[in-house]
């Protein structure tokens, strides 16, 4: 019994011990900003899907869709420059001001005040794509 | 707002959209084991630019179906 005891025992430290760690890299604002901007583009796609299902269920009327879907699509079409600038070459400073151009023209906060949004779930929909392009216009003004 | 708040927010609102649900774990899972993260660039460049197509083609879409004065 003993002599099986002891490999066990070594075979339990040994499988107990520090792992290898997963290799990870420093993340830098371009790295960050690039992945804030897929949270962008993802949330942006649900919102999209949001407001169409709610007008297929009769929440919404067309106008007030459509209203929604003119905000998705201006993001949508942020998110793509955004992706382009951040894919493309230029050192970070150039890029920086690049997106921080692109937000402001994009105007969320005042689209979003416009719409007067009041169903619940737009409004979460909303609120996962403005927290996502708040953390990009900090990113980039750091 | 922190990280943490964002991705709970974005998954709340994602929970109407479950089809997006996995892309939006793996960013969540990215961003979590921030500042120390392993970021597959390239792939997360494609998925933008897959969800950003994917809007622009459903808002397209939905457009011409209910066109203005309808």
């Amino acid at each position: 019994m003993r002599r099986l005891a002891i490999p066990l025992i070594a075979l339990l430290l040994v499988s107990c011990g520090p792992k290898n760690p997963i290799p990870t890299t420093q993340q830098t604002s371009l790295q960050r900003v690039i992945v804030l901007n897929a949270a962008v583009a993802k949330a942006n796609l649900a919102l999209t899907q949001t407001a169409q299902t709610l007008n297929t269920s009769g929440v919404l009327t067309v106008p007030q869709t459509r209203t929604v879907l003119t905000i998705s699509l201006h993001v949508a079409q942020t998110s793509d420059t955004i992706r382009v600038l951040t894919s493309g070459p230029g050192d970070w400073p150039s890029i920086a001001a690049g997106v921080t151009k692109a937000l402001n023209d994009l105007g969320l906060t005042a689209r979003i005040t416009a719409a007067g949004l009041t169903n619940q779930q737009l409004v979460a929909a909303v609120n996962g794509v403005a927290a996502a392009v708040a953390l990009i216009q900090a990113e980039v003004s750091r | 707002m922190s990280l943490a708040i964002l991705i709970n927010i974005i998954t709340s609102a994602l929970q109407l959209a479950p089809l997006a649900i996995s892309t939006v774990n793996g960013i969540r899972d990215l961003l979590s084991k921030d500042p120390h993260v392993p970021v597959e660039l390239a792939a997360i460049l494609a998925s933008t630019e897959t969800d950003n197509a994917a809007a622009l083609a459903g808002i397209q879409r939905w457009m011409l179906e209910h066109p203005v004065g309808q």
